[in-house]
């Protein structure tokens, strides 16, 4: 008999854990999300009468938060109490993860809003994308992974009805501010992924009994 | 099965539906309260509305009742047994509606109680608006139900519920498909002002939606899913009339909510039998802005609320807006910057460019009435202007203010220029 297998490669590893979060499927269905975006912001700015680039808002409000619930998807493992049992570094993984996991959103996004891009374009697109992977993270690490849109996706839809829009109270109704004159909203993204992302990193998803999508 | 459904509703998914719609519903009511205060009409949809957000969040639950089985890999051992596939389907469908309709009949008892107290018109079958909201929810849970058996992702609960939202949206926007707006269950509660449906509008929308929930239901739950066929055909029967855009679709003005109620005293002061609740709240600031007309010749001599038709008579009026001015328990909101007596005088040309040049020569005569400041889009010469009308003695302005209303009246551009040129 010979000796230990060697351990797989970091490349290797990574293949593996892309495979295992699917990551492939995920990042079609941000692609989607993407192309629905430019659609439906296309369809709105061309409508007749219509005062062009600030009819995009309710696709800055809901797009990211649809982006956001499909990467949280590979926030967790099939098994996460069996992941967690293999000498990884987990935290770092789960750091990159949720990292990567923006930047892909975010950057699909934005691409989407690159004309007028301080109105309801990528400028809105990316805040909400932080603060809507934010909070996702934050339900993941309280909720579990498959609950984690539970809080975050009603959220966009119920503030475009009942607001509230003033300025002062940006930090609450970030989904549907604009981007000027709305620091408020800003700050309210930056929070929302400092407190998910570390909660997200440092404790990882919520393990769940019953496995499966 | 009833023991079965009773278990249901104590510890499967109806809970969490109850307590969603009740909370949602509440804050979607709550924030549209100044749109329905006091009014039955209104209130019936704005409960319509509401399911802007309580269809896909009713859709959502529906797929993740759906995905329950599979999630707690109980296929195997509910195969085993002699249960008919489609009861453990129907009973759990019938336990998520029942939880979405508990939430949502409280927040509507909740409102029953704050409109009943002031309402002053109680027809129109508001009723069935409400009703064809129990049957849209009943649709919405059966569809995410079917959706949950099929697709075995859990993010299908989310996509389904902003997807529904977008459509819902997409249906009612002005310059969205024209007949698809039946199809959804929302309804805009500014149309309702005045306003009723024909008693086929709901059948059709009851039709449709309880159509396309039975439908689903048999996909899901029947060994012979084409029998199907039969409640989707009868969905088609509900929609098709919406889609083929026949005639006397839509709202129609109520005559009975609209029928003025006025004061027995003068200056006469009415408002539409179903705003008639505000009387009282109205007539004294309405009757000082009609005391600024006094010596004004043509001048208004009453105040009207809107009764969406033409008036019979010209005798002038004051036009009273209260839409959007009305708090939860039916009392005018307290709104210093907003007058909601209005006053514009009519300039009768057959040529558009009249409006353009003379706009803000009514605009400002508009301010007169009101005793507003010069509006903030003012050019500083217009803001001249309008200080010097009001630098007249008060008896001059009225004069002004009479002569204007004559000269709009005949689209006499002579002597609408020389109006304007006596305030330069």
């Amino acid at each position: 008999m010979t000796g230990g297998r060697r351990r797989p490669g970091r490349g290797r590893f990574l293949r593996l854990h892309l495979r295992a979060r699917h990551t492939l499927l995920v990042g079609a269905g941000v692609v989607a999300t993407a192309l629905l975006a430019w659609v439906a912001a296309d369809w709105l700015v061309s409508r007749p009468n219509s005062p062009a680039a600030t009819e995009r808002w309710p696709v800055a409000a809901v797009a990211p938060v649809l982006g956001a619930v499909l990467v949280s998807v590979g926030f967790a493992g099939t098994d996460e109490e069996l992941e967690r049992a293999a000498a990884v570094r987990w935290r770092l993984i789960r750091l990159c993860h949720l990292a990567l996991a923006t930047l892909v959103v975010a950057v699909a996004l934005a691409l989407t809003g690159l004309w007028a891009p301080r109105t309801y374009g990528a400028f809105e697109l990316v805040r909400n994308t932080v603060a809507a992977v934010g909070a996702v993270a934050l339900a993941t690490a309280v909720l579990g992974a498959r609950l984690a849109w539970v809080p975050v996706a009603p959220y966009p839809l119920v503030i475009m009805v009942v607001g509230p829009l003033r300025p002062e109270m940006a930090w609450l109704s970030w989904p549907v501010q604009p981007w000027e004159g709305r620091p408020l909203a800003v700050w309210s993204a930056v929070v929302l992924l400092v407190l998910g992302g570390g909660a997200y990193t440092w404790r990882g998803a919520r393990p769940v009994r019953s496995a499966g999508w | 099965m009833s023991g079965v459904l009773r278990t249901e509703l104590r510890r499967g998914t109806a809970p969490v539906a109850a307590v969603a719609t009740l909370v949602l519903g509440a804050l979607l009511l709550h924030a549209e309260a100044s749109q329905w205060g006091g009014r039955w009409m209104a209130f019936a949809t704005a409960v319509r509305f509401s399911t802007l957000v309580l269809a896909p969040v009713a859709v959502a639950l529906g797929v993740w009742q759906g995905g329950r089985e599979r999630r707690r890999r109980l296929g195997e051992l509910l195969a085993s047994t002699p249960r008919p596939r489609w009861q453990p389907l129907v009973v759990a469908w019938a336990s998520l509606t029942l939880g979405c309709w508990l939430g949502l009949l409280v927040v509507v008892a909740a409102g029953a109680v704050l409109v009943a107290p002031v309402a002053t018109y109680a027809g129109g079958g508001w009723w069935w608006l409400l009703a064809v909201a129990l049957v849209a929810l009943a649709a919405a849970t059966a569809g995410g139900l079917a959706l949950g058996r099929v697709a075995p992702f859990w993010v299908a609960a989310p996509v389904a519920m902003i997807g529904l939202y977008a459509l819902q949206v997409y249906a009612h926007d002005t310059f969205g498909p024209r007949g698809l707006r039946w199809l959804v269950p929302i309804l805009a509660v500014y149309d309702a002002w005045g306003h009723h449906l024909s008693g086929w509008i709901h059948l059709r929308q009851a039709i449709w939606f309880g159509g396309v929930a039975a439908a689903a239901l048999v996909l899901t739950a029947a060994r012979r899913r084409w029998l199907a066929i039969l409640p989707a055909a009868v969905a088609v029967v509900g929609a098709a009339p919406f889609l083929s855009g026949a005639p006397g679709h839509g709202w129609q003005p109520d005559p009975v909510a609209t029928e003025l109620v006025c004061t027995e005293d003068e200056p006469q002061v009415c408002l539409p039998r179903d705003e008639a609740f505000l009387l009282d709240q109205v007539t004294p600031a309405a009757r000082e802005a009609l005391r600024r007309f006094e010596g004004v010749p043509g001048g208004p001599t009453r105040a009207l609320g809107s009764t969406f038709a033409p008036l019979p008579g010209a005798e002038p009026y004051l036009d009273i807006r209260i839409a959007g001015r009305v708090t939860i328990t039916g009392e005018l909101s307290p709104d210093a910057q907003w007058p909601f007596v209005h006053w514009w005088p009519d300039l009768v040309c057959d040529s558009p460019d009249a409006y353009d040049r003379y706009l803000w020569l009514l605009d400002a005569a508009a301010h007169w009435a009101s005793e507003e400041p010069a509006a903030e889009w003012w050019v500083p010469e217009m803001r001249d202007e309008y200080a010097a009308l009001l630098a007249m003695p008060l008896a001059e302005q009225k004069a002004w203010i009479g002569e204007l209303i004559a000269a709009a009246g005949d689209c006499d551009r002579a002597a609408l220029d020389q109006l304007a040129e006596r305030l330069r």
